[in-house]
């Protein structure tokens, strides 16, 4: 059996469509491969029945440092990004691998199965929750949407659906009211188990996306988890949203995302010295500092899409007036000026 | 918004601290600096329209002064209006400021920048990390430099941590 070690370093969300890639590896060339990973988030390899611990002084071991060129294609064709990682090992190691899911491969235990979800722990009982990401990393600022609409939208459906606000400490995550509020509280593992336990999931292109996707669903609960993705015109929905998912771009809609994603940057120069303030970086049709496409997107809009997922004849429920009091209770107010004036 | 500062009626206990540190110097050029004394400003009064506030409604005559609050809560929305305002410019240059409140007055401001990270170094600049990692001399018999050294990790570079272009404009 060919023995490889997948590297990579980018950011979790690549890594999770790296896991993708190592699946369909194993599910079209089986018994034929042995795979080891080396990135720098070993909590989305835990339990993944695909990892082999290999070491790279083996001689027959090959080090493959896996990139996704397949994203220079995503505005001329109608490929996915769960293709990246495939479409590069099948160049690299002249495979035909398939994809067979359009989602990342991330692996619970059993005991993280059955195990109390963060919040349950937090609430002492089972509310139905959402998880919200109201922010994101410094480096790609035109996906980030304003945090007063992210509060917007938690404040129309405050008394439909329990949102848990989670994201990195070090990056930017403004607070929100009103919501659970686990930023910087979470690893990468708690993130799963969260997502585990979540009816639904809030966010802009990010991590969390995958995720939502990636991880399994819990019995009882439809397959496919609701994802409501505030888009704009970055990326075209055929590289990036997946089935089920409510996908709100701005692909056509502006002269600047007609043809497909802008995959600029930036809104405005941070001034931290990295190129991506540099103007070809830069957003091109800003609305006070905030991308137009992201500007089209209202709160009324984003409320719908993740309304759209109750009834219809799914089995999710808001919180009923017993868990809505007691996330209430639970949930802490931070203590305002505008609450004391 | 002029620095509080320097007003002659200038109330120190009204002036907020950052970050648990004393304010920035008044017309300091550092951009993030500017910034900071652009939302203690608008706390310090709002600050200082609490204070009135607190004052007036314990006044014995407060029941015949209700013109009074009024003209003060439409001042503290005026303030709160400003302070949205600021928050809204530098929300997506990566600000975050969260006041830290006790009995109704912002003592502190906590403030971070998109530029920078909580030790206040530019986010893209390079920085040394020292480390002392000690390791047991080996047996005389063997020379130092016959011995091979690799150190493995995240942010290591290693053959295989090779520049990856992410999320490139696809051309």
């Amino acid at each position: 059996m060919k023995k490889i070690i997948l590297a990579n370093d980018q950011s979790p969300g690549d890594v999770v469509m790296l896991t993708a890639a190592v699946r369909d590896l194993h599910l079209c060339y089986p018994n034929q491969f042995l795979t080891d990973v080396r990135t720098d988030c070993p909590e989305l390899w835990e339990n993944n029945p695909w990892i082999t611990p290999l070491d790279r002084r083996d001689p027959e071991v090959q080090v493959l440092p896996c990139h996704y060129p397949l994203i220079q294609q995503a505005n001329l064709h109608p490929v996915h990004f769960v293709s990246g990682f495939i479409d590069y090992l099948n160049q690299q190691l002249r495979l035909q691998i398939r994809p067979t899911r359009l989602a990342g491969d991330i692996h619970l235990s059993e005991a993280e199965r059955r195990g109390l979800g963060p919040v349950q722990k937090h609430f002492g009982t089972d509310a139905p929750y959402w998880i919200i990401v109201a922010g994101g990393k410094f480096d790609f600022t035109i996906k980030w949407w304003h945090f007063r609409r992210w509060q917007a939208v938690v404040d129309q459906l405050r008394h439909r659906m329990l949102f848990v606000q989670v994201g990195d400490a070090l990056h930017y995550h403004p607070s929100l009211r009103g919501v659970l509020d686990l930023r910087g509280k979470t690893s990468l593992r708690d993130l799963i188990r969260l997502v585990y336990h979540a009816d639904g999931v809030l966010c802009p292109v990010t991590l969390l996306m995958h995720l939502a996707a990636a991880v399994e669903t819990k019995p009882g609960r439809p397959a496919d988890r609701p994802c409501v993705v505030v888009a704009g015109g970055r990326e075209p929905p055929s590289w990036e949203a997946y089935p089920g998912h409510r996908f709100l771009h701005t692909i056509g809609q502006l002269p600047c995302c007609a043809r497909g994603g802008c995959w600029r940057s930036r809104s405005v120069p941070l001034g931290d010295g990295d190129e991506k303030d540099q103007p070809q970086n830069l957003c091109v049709d800003t609305v006070r500092n905030l991308p137009r496409c992201m500007d089209l997107i209202t709160p009324e809009l984003v409320a719908q899409a993740c309304c759209s997922y109750l009834g219809e004849g799914r089995e999710l429920r808001a919180p009923d007036a017993r868990e809505s009091e007691s996330a209430a209770d639970a949930i802490p107010i931070q203590e305002t000026i505008l609450l004391n004036h | 918004m002029p620095d509080p500062r320097s007003r002659l009626a200038f109330q120190p206990g009204h002036y907020p601290q950052v970050n648990g540190q004393p304010p920035p110097a008044q017309g300091s050029s550092n951009r993030n600096d500017r910034i900071k004394l652009e939302f203690l400003a608008v706390y310090c009064e709002l600050n200082g329209a609490h204070a009135g506030l607190q004052a007036l409604r314990n006044a014995p005559d407060f029941a015949r002064r209700r013109d009074e609050e009024t003209r003060l809560l439409l001042d503290t929305e005026r303030l709160l209006i400003l302070r949205d305002e600021l928050e809204d410019e530098y929300a997506p240059v990566g600000v975050i400021v969260e006041p830290v409140v006790k009995g109704g007055f912002t003592v502190n401001l906590k403030m971070s920048f998109g530029n920078e990270d909580a030790a206040g170094r530019r986010r893209n600049d390079c920085y040394t990390i020292t480390a002392y990692v000690p390791i047991p001399t080996p047996p005389d018999d063997i020379k130092l430099e016959k011995l091979a050294f690799r150190i493995e990790g995240p942010l290591i570079p290693s053959p295989w941590t090779e520049a990856v272009a992410d999320s490139a404009p696809p051309s």
